[in-house]
């Protein structure tokens, strides 16, 4: 069986298993109130993430017009966003430009403005928070 | 699900969109056909039957004058097409809408861009073609055309490195499935004192989930 891309654990004490870099399945995840998020590296290690209002998963590609195999994911973002702060984590899939595979940028930004100063979409709600 | 992309070139009449006309459009495929953007020649024209090669492109090359040029024509070398060169229609500064079609299959994350590099690293912009390292003097004016006509004469975006076109309009990301739309056109400066045989990257970066 292979290994998810990732997997969400709820508040509720169930899980997700994601899918893989062509099919994350992100958006067919349950609407459930998100615990934490395991993403598995190409290191092979986890990134854990937990502890945000919502979350965020999408991988960047691209496609050249001529001369390219179609679709190549370059990275993962993982994103968390806490009182109007997006934290993105993002992870080169392959070998892309500069960057090698499995590096790693953690990045902040203000909500509505965390890729390329746009919002994204694809927001899911994490744990419910009281005021203090 | 993974959102896929096709790149669609219209060959047929540029006032009329995928939806409305899908057989005007053809698919590109993108690890071996190629667009080629040439003044033409005796050998290299629309339908002629073959890939050109290099030294009958090299002939039919776009020459620099003392004012600006644009390059005549853009074809798709379609290599499963018996016609092989096929004009894409409409490919110009002037006021065409439904020239290059991008078709997305679902939703993105955010808004899918139109952009220009040296290579498929997407690291630098410096030939010639792209502006030799400004990317405001890049030769290769994008626009889209989502939303509506580019205008006559439309000038668009220099198109190189981090000047790129949104082509969702600057709307933002894709709900759903959508063809989206742009036009390129190639202008040479005048005097232009480095001809070049340039091969650039164009591609569109977006996201799934």
């Amino acid at each position: 069986m292979p290994i998810p891309l990732y997997m969400i654990s709820f508040t509720d004490k169930t899980e997700y298993h994601g899918g893989d870099l062509k099919s994350p399945l992100w958006r067919e995840a349950p609407d459930k109130a998100i615990a934490n998020i395991r993403l598995r590296l190409p290191t092979g290690d986890f990134l854990f993430i937990g502890g945000y209002e919502e979350y965020n998963l999408f991988i960047e590609a691209s496609v050249a017009l001529w001369g390219s195999k179609v679709s190549q994911p370059h990275f993962i973002y993982l994103m968390g966003s806490e009182k109007g702060i997006v934290t993105s984590y993002r992870i080169a899939i392959s070998d892309y430009g500069q960057y090698k595979s499995g590096d790693f940028t953690v990045r902040k930004f203000p909500k509505g403005k965390e890729y390329a100063g746009k919002a994204t979409t694809g927001w899911r709600k994490g744990e419910l928070k009281c005021l203090q | 699900m993974a959102t896929n992309l096709i790149v669609r070139i219209n060959e047929v009449d540029a006032s009329q969109s995928y939806a409305a006309q899908p057989t005007y459009y053809i698919p590109v495929d993108l690890a071996n056909d190629r667009l080629i953007w040439t003044a033409g020649s005796a050998a290299v024209y629309n339908h002629c039957g073959y890939s050109p090669s290099g030294a009958q492109l090299d002939e039919a090359a776009t020459l620099i004058l003392a004012t600006p040029v644009e390059v005549a024509y853009c074809f798709l070398d379609d290599v499963s097409s018996a016609f092989k060169l096929l004009q894409v229609v409409g490919a110009s500064s002037g006021n065409n809408r439904y020239v290059f079609c991008f078709s997305f299959d679902g939703a993105t994350a955010t808004e899918p861009t139109l952009e220009a590099w040296d290579t498929n690293a997407h690291a630098a912009a410096t030939k010639q073609v792209l502006g030799a390292g400004t990317p405001a003097n890049s030769m290769i004016h994008a626009i889209c055309t989502t939303a509506g006509a580019p205008g006559a004469s439309w000038a668009g975006t220099n198109l190189a490195a981090g000047n790129k076109v949104n082509l969702n309009n600057g709307s933002g990301p894709l709900v759903g499935a959508a063809d989206l739309y742009a036009n390129i056109y190639i202008l040479i400066p005048a005097s232009y004192p480095t001809p070049e045989t340039s091969q650039p990257v164009i591609t569109v970066r977006f996201t799934y989930s």
